[in-house]
């Protein structure tokens, strides 16, 4: 039985399609059948950051109208054989698709007979119908937000929804671009700040890493490879499948002195 | 200073009127006031209060007919200004207010899809209290003295909690269990209690009083029908903004620190303090809760 897993965020720019695209690809690397879903009618960029543009013939507007085949529409990513990419219009906008269609879509791939393990939705920014459309199947929720207060207004916001869609219970928050940095000199808000306006499990923190916009513009997901991001995205896909992974030091590389006041704040 | 004043109470309007000016220079002032602001009183039922002047009946119908010429309220009743007139029409109005919303499904359980809704619902004596602030209150940054510090018992405190409970007429309270979410809207007759916190953007409005066992960050209205007595109450005190009847407190533009000092904010708000939010003075003061220990 698939599981469904919206990726969403209410603030735009804080690594929705990113965080989808490495999480996709985690999932797949590491065994998994899945399927990715663009919902960002209009705007779509997941195709992008895959690097899978150029192979687009139909794409999800085309099978809620029944252009095509479900089977036609579902692109096989370049890398990994287990993973499927369903891209959306880019010339129409959100209306083209409503939250009974994206329903049925989802039911078409959970009862296919290869068995998907995953379907994840790759949501757009804002709580319009997008978001309706996206969060309509999902049965579980990860919610990206920076350290920044307006992100996590956002992020707020969108945890009251996904409540009253009944989705309480299976949210889960990443935060992403992370400065251990900036957090140690006082200046952004920590991943404890974040929880506790928030209130909820925190499954993954991704470190600011530069490794991430090389990575994107060459459409190659970096989740798995050695850098900090990479590895963050790994142990953020393990977590999904329910393995208890330790935390992954993000400050890394900062010396004895540093960890020494680390200490001291801690016992502070 | 303006010959004609109106402001809002629990059950409509006051006027107040000025002593010196001839009856039919005021009536003008009526008039013209009340052709103004017409948009905003809409076709509400209201009663009027008169004071600053003796006025005749004949005068104060006069008065009444004006009004009802110049927008589209309805005038229900005068009140009287002594205490056992008024305390009688308080109930009539009550029982009036309670039978109307009785004949209404419940509309203070809250749900997200009802947000728009239950504003919409708000009766219109909450809206009422608005005119208040071109008259009154000026939005003012809430006072962060401690007046523990200044020779205050703590006893205060419970004084208030007492008067609050007297003069609310409902002394159920809705519960909510949860963290109150940016955009989400608690909107109830009677006193809230929240078990959780309430993040920024979130907000409460109720006729009686607010408590919340958690982090205060959000926006809170206790007392909108315009009772000064009512309190707001939180085991951590960080609101964007206090209103009480019809006076505003916002949260101190200083507290609203540069990034650099985020950090140690965090830290400060993290400290339970649990505080009380009452009017004294016409404005709102925060106190306190419990005496420091020293």
């Amino acid at each position: 039985m698939s599981e469904v897993i919206v990726v969403t965020s209410g603030k735009g720019g804080v690594g929705k399609t990113t965080t989808t695209a490495n999480i996709g690809t985690g999932l797949a690397k590491l065994g998994k059948k899945v399927v990715m879903i663009d919902t960002d009618t209009g705007l779509r960029n997941l195709d992008v950051v895959l690097g899978l543009e150029n192979r687009i013939v139909y794409n999800l507007v085309d099978v809620v109208e029944g252009n095509c085949r479900l089977k036609q529409a579902m692109i096989s990513d370049k890398r990994c054989p287990n993973l499927y990419l369903i891209p959306t219009a880019q010339t129409r906008d959100k209306s083209a698709v409503t939250p009974e269609q994206m329903i049925n879509v989802i039911n078409e791939i959970r009862d296919d007979e290869e068995n998907f393990d995953y379907i994840i939705l790759d949501c757009p920014a804002g709580i319009e119908q997008g978001f309706q459309n996206a969060v309509a199947g999902a049965e579980r929720a990860l919610i990206v937000t920076t350290p920044e207060v307006s992100a996590i207004r956002d992020a707020d916001r969108i945890i009251g929804l996904l409540d009253s869609k009944g989705l309480s219970g299976h949210e889960q928050v990443i935060v992403n671009r992370m400065r251990m940095d900036m957090v140690e000199r006082g200046d952004m808000l920590s991943e404890e700040d974040v929880k506790d306006i928030l209130q909820l499990d925190i499954i993954g923190v991704v470190p600011d890493d530069e490794n991430i916009v090389v990575a994107t513009n060459k459409g190659q997901p970096l989740v798995g490879d050695s850098s900090l991001a990479g590895q963050a995205y790994e142990n953020i896909c393990r977590r999904i499948l329910g393995e208890d992974v330790p935390r992954l030091d993000i400050s890394s590389n900062k010396g004895f002195l540093r960890k020494l006041s680390k200490l001291f704040k801690g016992s502070k | 200073m303006d010959s004609v004043v109106i402001k809002s109470n629990k059950h409509g309007v006051s006027l107040k009127l000025d002593s010196e000016t001839p009856f039919d220079d005021l009536k003008n002032r009526v008039r013209e006031k009340f052709t103004k602001n017409a948009a905003f009183f809409g076709n509400a039922d209201m009663a009027i209060e008169f004071t600053g002047k003796d006025l005749s009946d004949d005068e104060m119908q006069t008065l009444i007919e004006v009004i009802e010429e110049s927008c589209d309220v309805n005038i229900i009743g005068i009140v009287d200004n002594s205490e056992e007139a008024n305390q009688k029409f308080l109930s009539i109005y009550n029982e009036a207010l309670a039978m109307k919303l009785a004949s209404q499904p419940a509309e203070n359980a809250y749900t997200a899809e009802n947000e728009q809704l239950s504003q919409d619902a708000y009766p219109a004596e909450a809206n009422a209290s608005l005119t208040e602030y071109e008259v009154a209150s000026e939005d003012q940054p809430l006072p962060d003295s401690n007046r523990t510090q200044m020779g205050m018992k703590p006893e205060y405190a419970d004084q208030i909690v007492v008067n609050a409970m007297e003069s609310t007429d409902f002394k159920d309270a809705y519960f909510y269990n949860g963290t109150l979410r940016s955009g989400q809207l608690i909107d109830s007759r009677s006193s809230v209690i929240v078990i959780g916190d309430v993040n920024p953007g979130g907000q409460i409005i109720t006729e009686g009083n607010v408590i919340v066992l958690g982090n205060l960050r959000g926006n809170v209205f206790a007392g909108c029908s315009g009772n000064d007595s009512c309190f707001v109450a939180a085991l951590q005190m960080n609101p964007m903004q206090i209103q009480i009847s019809q006076y505003i407190g916002r949260s101190d533009d200083s507290e609203q620190v540069t990034k650099k000092h985020a950090f140690r904010k965090a830290k400060k708000e993290n400290t339970v303090m649990p505080k009380i939010a009452y009017i004294e003075d016409e404005s709102i003061i925060i106190d306190d809760l419990i005496a420091e220990e020293n």
